[in-house]
């Protein structure tokens, strides 16, 4: 089957980046997200004429995704669940690397839902302040704002861990 | 680590430190460790996409249902301990019981009962639906009265079933929420869901086992954890949803205007309007003492949210009043409308009540207090985009009664019809 909609191309450009982000977003539920992501593909493609015409298609399906989690995480306990590194991590990675990523993970996800959704999509999905504000529906300041409150705790987060 | 330019940071107010540089290129290589399960592939995706388009086609074609959500409960901006995440309790078996059709409307209606959705002294209750024409829902939360003392508590509602929706919803063309919903109103064909007011905490509480000074002992103030029930069988059962109302009348319209978040963490961007018939919050220390919400806090277990100061304009204050700034700033794609008489009983009275609870009495709400209270608020939403107030010269608690409908609050027909338009 070609690809004359270009939703192929998105597909795979687009796919492992939203898993991450909404991993991320989520507190750490890779499974959940990859669901979340092909249910969102999947509401794209009913109207991708429309979507794929959005400045950016990318945070769109990623707020479909996004609302899809928080109608499955009812409950806080799953929400705030943190990542598991067997479930999440490439085996492929170092030990030391994974051992990072997994401190920074656990210090993600100790962020308000808010935070850690900005987090996604400024830092894992590469949109600017602007365009996290554009997506949100908010001022680009609230984006400021929220992303300097979560880069101080989770600055002050690490340097516990470093400290004990 | 990608190379991708939007990674950088540039012009436009994302200029960090080194140190945050540091911690985004962190995050970023951490992200990249995250190994994403293989998903289903593109060809079974578009089969799904088909399907569901294919469905709502037929669906539509069969003149199926409009789903109006009606949110009919008092529900408050302030938000419980949970706030900011998702919390739904896990959906229990329901059982449907058809009741029939309004006279004059279309739409069948139905109550569910639902073992998990408790009144505040542990009744059982459910929630009713009215099937419309499309893929659009109004939610109704119904009014009860709150619960905040002997009095108070003694006045409020602590049950509703089946019988309750027939004799209060089916058998009056829709009720208190005819004149959005009835035959003819601007949500006629629209589907209606309406959760019942049941816990006297104007849908907001979190908190089981409180005892009230000077009330009844071990109440259940759980009505946001019921809202949250009801929305998650709604999401589950009414996927193709397109388009979403919250609404209410006398208490639920504050009620409403509490639960936006709420409603919005489900129905995303699928809600577009809020229409607060009565309920309206005058801008005045005097009128909204802060010491009410305090008692509101102590005994529901509900606060502001976090980012309530990210979206008012003095952070340093909390004023109820300024949830109107707050939904227009937090909703800027949500079409809000605050109805008021110039004179509201019930929420002079409501502001009263709980008081006792206050190191220095408050003034009495008087009418006239009360009517400059509303006349301010009317001049303050005049400047705020997404609000339209409507202002009716009346001692009313709901202006749009179902005796005199839509039609008897000048304009309010004309910016209801934006929201239903295609």
């Amino acid at each position: 089957m070609g690809d004359a909609d270009g939703f192929d191309e998105f597909y795979a450009a687009c796919r492992p980046r939203l898993v991450r982000a909404l991993t991320v977003a989520c507190g750490g539920d890779v499974e959940a997200a990859a669901d979340a992501t092909d249910e969102a593909l999947v509401r794209a493609l009913e109207r991708w004429k429309r979507v794929r015409a959005m400045p950016s298609a990318e945070a769109w399906v990623f707020a479909v995704g996004r609302n899809h989690l928080r109608r499955r995480f009812r409950r806080r306990s799953t929400e705030r669940r943190l990542l598991q590194a067997h479930r999440v991590l490439d085996a492929e990675a170092s030990s030391a690397g994974v051992a990072e990523a997994m401190e920074l993970w656990a210090a993600v996800a100790e962020l308000p839902t808010r935070d850690r959704e900005v987090v996604a999509y400024r830092y894992v999905l590469g949109l600017t302040e602007a365009e996290v504000a554009g997506a949100l529906g908010v001022a680009t300041g609230t984006v400021s704002a929220a992303l300097s409150r979560a880069r101080t705790r989770l600055r002050s987060q690490l340097a516990e861990e470093v400290a004990r | 680590m990608s190379e991708d330019p939007r990674h950088g940071d540039g012009p436009g107010g994302d200029v960090v430190g080194s140190d945050d540089d540091a911690l985004a290129a962190r995050i970023r290589a951490a992200a990249e460790l995250i190994e994403p399960p293989t998903g289903a592939p593109v060809p079974v995706l578009r089969r799904r996409a088909q399907r569901r388009v294919r469905r709502r086609r037929g669906l539509a074609a069969a003149g199926s249902v409009a789903v109006v959500l009606a949110v009919a409960a008092s529900a408050t901006l302030l938000v419980g301990p949970n706030h900011g995440r998702v919390s739904v309790a896990e959906p229990v078996a329901v059982a449907d019981r058809a009741l029939g059709r309004s006279p004059g409307v279309a739409g069948e209606w139905t109550w569910r009962d639902m073992e998990a959705l408790k009144s505040r002294t542990g009744k059982a209750s459910g929630y009713g639906i009215r099937e419309g024409a499309g893929d659009d829902l109004l939610v109704y939360l119904d009014e009860s009265g709150v619960c905040l003392d002997g009095d108070s508590c003694r006045a409020s509602a602590d049950g509703f079933g089946a019988n309750d929706l027939r004799r209060r919803f089916v058998a009056r063309n829709g009720g208190p929420a005819a004149p959005l919903i009835g035959p003819g109103a601007p949500f006629a064909g629209w589907d209606v869901a309406v959760v019942p007011g049941i816990t006297g905490d104007l849908h907001s509480g979190r908190q089981s086992g409180v005892d009230v000074p000077g009330g009844p002992a071990g109440q259940r103030f759980v009505g946001s954890e019921n809202l949250d029930l009801v929305l998650a069988w709604l999401a589950e059962e009414r996927p193709n949803t397109q388009r979403v109302v919250l609404a209410g009348s006398g208490s639920g319209g504050l009620a409403t205007l509490l639960a936006t978040p709420q409603v919005e963490r489900v129905a995303g961007e699928r809600l577009v309007g809020v229409i607060a018939n009565g309920g309206a919050v005058p801008g005045s220390g005097q009128i909204v003492p802060s010491c009410v919400v305090r008692h509101w806090s102590l005994l529901w277990g509900v606060g502001y949210p976090d980012d309530w100061g990210d979206h008012v304009p003095d952070p340093s204050t909390k004023r109820l009043a300024d949830l109107y700034p707050y939904l227009a700033d937090r909703f800027p794609n949500v079409a809000f409308a605050q109805l008021s008489g110039t004179d509201d009983p019930t929420m002079r009275a409501l502001f009263r009540t709980g008081t006792d609870q206050c190191d220095q009495q408050p003034a009495p709400v008087t009418s006239a207090g009360f009517g400059a209270g509303v006349a301010s608020l009317d001049r303050r939403l005049a400047n705020l985009k997404g609000w339209e107030f409507f202002l009716v010269d009346e001692t009313t608690s709901a202006p749009l009664a179902p005796s005199d409908g839509a039609a008897a609050v000048p304009g309010f027909l004309k910016w209801a019809q934006t929201l239903v338009e295609p």
